[in-house]
């Protein structure tokens, strides 16, 4: 139990609270993409972290964190085109008036 | 390696900063800094646990993506600047008690875990890299393989997303503008992502003279403008319902005909846009029963003006 | 045998036709008695020489329906068949404006039918059953006027009395067929003993009760609330004679003892309803007394030990009788009442019938040549020479000049006074009545070739009886058409008028009880009945349990139950709002809940 895995465990951690607060709070969905981002990012640490100091020999983790990076951009693009979508649709990305899936 | 614990707190803790400031400021802008902002600090933790790769990996990613998010940020949002100082937040309790839960839980497993001791051989930078580009071709190939195909796919589909369905062309268009200078109209022939001008949107009425906002349908003012409600730019009536439809509705609309139609209630019709008093939904137009050409007619577009 | 069957069928199809037809039931009347006198009359031929026409149906084993033709029977079927048909024509013009003449018309047929039917019938079986026919019968015509007060309360205590008489017929006719072994009538004639003194009794009871013989005389009184030619059918020729009739074929089988008996309630009654009619203020009443009187005379004969001068009586009776009622019928349309102070001088509007109705009266009264005369003398030779003369001869005596005392009254009564206004004239009834009368005066001098045809000769008369016979008959008629009847009767008026109702009469012993006892077990019907009903009304309310168990319980349930449904599913359908946050934050909750229940398998497991 090293000081510095507990550290960057909880900065992992705070960012990834901060990252849902964002995403739950937030009525913009470029907004809402940003505390995502975050969640991802605090994701990202906590695996390096990992790698580091517990298997620094094992080049997977490094691997998960390209996929995760992967992940991010995709993620990135595809909201960003249903944004562009959206907005040509309605005039705004707010997801308060993003009602038709109302059930 | 207290030096390591400094350090990593010190980025982390800028990192956290960061990423509290992109909720709490008005200005959409500076959200899209503060997380450029969060991100290069991550960066730079990486570059503190000796991942050196992925940390410059991150901090070259992180500063094109956000940046691109600036961009988008500005096209999309009302007030980018922040000056209406706007509070844009709902369900804070339940979303700040599920943050505080996320990181209590986190901290909880991260601090009751027995880890397990902390290894002594690192390797360096170079050997790093060797030993990740023989993971990459070697054990993960596949995985990276498919990493490719899923950004290619991606972007495919971002793409089609994004791109504006092709409309009938219009024959005559005043000048209307929402976020965009509608003066370069005549030299745009599709391919805008801006409002109401992308390939295939024509329009085939004339301009009735009165503008309404796309977000409120009852704002209707004789004159181009802003909407005294949300704020956005006014525009014309028919392009206003038109813009609203989804793609695939045909109209060939003449100012005799112009009735409106709830697409769940084909009984309702009106003379004016609004809403269809059964089920809310925004009125359509009715389309005529002739002369209903296939929606994709480009050659009037020389028209607008 | 053909003759036989006709005799009874002709005014059996004739009522039936009637009754189906609904139209001309007079003429089909005249036709059906008509022929049924054609069928008597060749019967009667065919006895006398020497026939013996029968018929035999089945029925139980060993004891089959028989219908037969002896001289005794067929006399007797000739002398209903006659009164029958005239008393029927006589009725044509009675009934000529009344509007219920289908069911008279056919009702009478229906009676004679079952009026020959006992005086033919040859098994016990038979006789019992024409015997409640025709009791059956005479309700229904007693009380043909129904709709007028008292007539159904007549009806239905003439139907008591003799219903409760008929048990010592059933009773001894039982007796008779379980001791002879056979139900034939001739066969069991030939009881003796102990039960045949037990039978006689009984079939004197139930005589009683048919032939209004003391104590159950009042109903016949009763009974002339029905239309006049049932009185002159059945209540005077006919159906009263049922009791004689039966007492004169058991009286070879009859001993000393009942004999006896028989003898002094016949002589009792013949005094006692003497007395009663002339205390009567109603002709018609006054008859029907009269006729009590003249069958207790007749029982006296039988008593005496000659049932061959009951018989001469019974004829002579029959003709003589009916007459007299058909008279006070055609005065009683004249006068609308037959109420002695309504009819006086009635006779003298219509002389022709009063002849008629003197004539009849007489022969009643024993005046010589006509029938009476001879029948009643043989009866008081008879009761002189009889073992028990010494109650009987007096009795009869008595009889006699009541006889003639209440018949002078009647003559008395109709013969003085204003003549008043005839009514339309009476062609059918005086048809009937004219050949009654005819009859009446002539029957006597046919007595000698009728007793030889039975075999009886009676011996001659000799002088006493004739001469104590006319003696009493002139005084009687002296006293009734001279003094007034309540000088005559003395303190006894009160009583006479009352019919000698004694304890209350028949009205307290018989009468009321059984009327009571019935109101007892219609009320307890009554009940099981409102029991049965509340049974159902159980069930019906356990029906009306289950279903409102059903409704509100079951379905209550049930539909409760999908209410509670559909409100669980408007409130989970908030839950998908559409709002994108809102479905952000269920994710982020889920997999909170996802982290921590594998956490929480991994730490237990």
């Amino acid at each position: 139990m090293s000081m510095e895995l507990i550290t960057a465990l909880t900065i992992g951690a705070a960012l990834f609270g901060t990252g849902v607060y964002g995403a739950l709070s937030q009525t913009n969905l470029v907004m809402i993409m940003m505390g995502i981002e975050l969640i991802l990012a605090a994701a990202l640490v906590n695996l390096v972290a990992f790698w580091r100091y517990l298997h620094p020999e094992a080049m997977s983790g490094q691997m998960f964190v390209l996929i995760v990076m992967t992940v991010m951009a995709v993620e990135m693009a595809v909201g960003f085109g249903i944004a562009i979508a959206r907005f040509r649709a309605r005039g705004s990305v707010e997801m308060e008036e993003a009602r038709e899936l109302k059930g | 390696m207290s030096a390591q614990v400094v350090f990593l707190a010190g980025f982390g803790l800028a990192a956290v900063w960061f990423g509290i400031v992109v909720f709490r400021t008005h200005s959409m802008v500076r959200s899209a800094l503060a997380l450029l902002f969060s991100q290069t600090a991550i960066g730079a933790m990486f570059l503190v646990m000796q991942a050196e790769f992925l940390g410059v990996l991150q901090i070259m990613m992180m500063a094109t993506e956000m940046s691109i998010m600036a961009i988008f940020m500005v096209m999309f949002m009302m007030d980018p600047g922040g000056l209406g100082e706007m509070d844009m937040k709902h369900q804070r309790k339940l979303s700040l008690g599920a943050g505080i839960v996320a990181f209590a839980g986190a901290v909880l497993v991260a601090g009751f875990a027995n880890w397990g001791p902390l290894p002594t051989n690192i390797p360096d930078g170079g050997a790093q890299l060797r030993l990740l580009g023989l993971e990459l071709l070697g054990r993960s190939m596949l995985i990276f393989e498919s990493a490719g195909l899923t950004i290619l796919t991606a972007m495919i589909a971002a793409t089609a997303v994004a791109v504006q369905p092709a409309r009938k062309p219009e024959p005559a268009m005043a000048g209307t503008n929402s976020g965009h200078d509608r003066g370069k109209a005549t030299a745009r022939h599709g391919g805008h992502a801006a409002y109401g001008d992308a390939p295939g949107h024509d329009h085939t009425g004339h301009d009735t003279g009165k503008y309404t906002c796309p977000m409120h349908p009852e704002v209707v003012s004789d004159e181009a403008g802003n909407c005294p409600k949300c704020g956005m730019n006014l525009v014309p009536v028919e392009d206003a319902e038109r813009d609203t439809h989804e793609h695939g509705h045909h109209h060939n609309q003449s100012a005799e005909t112009a009735r409106y139609t709830c697409p769940m209630h084909p009984e309702v019709v009106s003379d004016e846009p609004g809403s269809c008093p059964k089920c809310g939904m925004k009125l359509v137009p009715v389309e005529a029963p002739d002369g209903d050409a296939p929606a994709h007619s480009h050659s009037h577009k020389e028209r607008r003006t | 045998m053909i003759w036989l069957i006709l005799t009874l069928l002709a005014p059996l199809l004739a009522g039936l036709a009637v009754f189906a037809l609904r139209r001309a039931p007079d003429w089909l009347a005249l036709a059906g008695a008509g022929l049924g006198l054609a069928g008597a009359v060749a019967q009667l031929a065919q006895v006398v020489g020497d026939a013996a026409p029968a018929v035999l149906l089945p029925f139980l084993p060993d004891m089959p329906l028989r219908l037969g033709a002896s001289p005794l029977t067929a006399v007797l079927s000739l002398v209903v068949a006659t009164v029958a048909l005239f008393v029927l024509t006589y009725a044509v013009g009675y009934m000529r404006y009344d509007q219920q003449r289908v069911r008279f018309f056919g009702t009478m047929l229906l009676f004679v039918t079952a009026m020959q039917g006992l005086v033919l019938s040859g098994d016990w079986i038979t006789l019992l059953a024409a015997w409640e026919m025709i009791g059956f019968a005479s309700y229904l015509l007693i009380g043909f006027w129904h709709d007028r007060p008292g007539v159904a309360s007549s009806a239905t205590r003439a139907f008591l009395y003799t219903r409760s008489a008929d048990l010592g017929l059933y009773i001894g006719a039982f007796l008779l067929i379980g001791v002879a072994g056979t139900s034939e009538i001739s066969t069991s004639l030939a009881t003796t003993g102990t039960p045949a003194l037990i039978a006689g009794l009984l079939l004197l009871v139930a005589a009683m009760g048919k032939s209004a013989q003391v104590p159950m005389q009042d109903w016949l009184m009763r009974a002339m609330a029905g239309p006049t030619p049932v009185s002159g059918l059945l209540h005077s020729a006919t159906l009263v004679a049922a009791g004689a009739i039966l007492l004169i074929r058991t009286a070879p089988m009859l001993p000393g003892g009942a004999l006896l008996v028989i003898g002094i309630v016949g002589g009792l009654t013949a005094v006692i309803t003497g007395l009663i009619a002339l205390a009567e203020n109603d002709l018609k009443r006054l008859l029907a007394a009269s006729t009590s009187s003249q069958y207790g005379l007749m029982l006296v004969a039988v008593g005496a030990g000659v049932p061959v001068a009951a018989l001469l009586h019974l004829i002579a009776h029959a003709a003589i009788k009916s007459s007299l009622f058909l008279g006070a019928g055609v005065f009683q349309h004249d006068r609308e009442s037959t109420g002695m102070d309504a009819l006086a001088g009635a006779g003298r509007a219509r002389p022709g019938i009063f002849a008629g109705f003197t004539i009849s009266a007489l022969a009643l009264a024993g005046i010589p040549p006509l029938a009476g005369f001879f029948s009643k003398d043989a009866v008081i030779a008879a009761a002189l020479a009889a073992p028990g003369a010494l109650w009987l001869a007096p009795l009869a005596l008595a009889g006699t000049v009541l006889t003639g005392a209440y018949m002078g009254r009647a003559l008395r009564v109709l013969g003085t006074g204003a003549p008043g206004d005839t009514t339309a004239p009476v062609s059918f009834m005086a048809a009937g009545l004219g050949a009654l009368v005819a009859l009446a005066a002539l029957l006597g001098f046919g007595f000698g070739p009728l007793e030889r045809l039975l075999g009886t000769e009676l011996a001659g008369p000799g002088l006493l009886a004739p001469a104590l016979g006319l003696t009493a008959a002139l005084s009687g008629l002296a006293l009734g058409l001279l003094v007034a009847p309540a000088r005559l009767l003395g303190p006894l008026r009160g009583l006479a008028q009352n019919g000698f109702a004694f304890l209350g009469g028949m009205d307290a012993l018989v009468l009321r009880p059984a009327l009571a006892i019935s109101a007892a077990c219609e009320r307890f019907e009554r009940r099981l009945y409102a029991a049965v009903l509340g049974i159902g009304g159980i069930t019906l309310s356990l029906g009306r349990f289950a279903r409102r168990t059903d409704n509100e319980g079951i379905d209550g349930a049930i539909f409760g139950l999908v209410r509670q449904i559909v409100q669980t599913g408007t409130r989970a359908r908030k839950l998908q709002s559409g709002l994108i946050h809102r479905e952000m934050a269920l994710t982020v909750i889920g997999m909170a809940v996802i982290v921590a229940a594998l956490l929480a398998a991994s730490m237990y497991s």
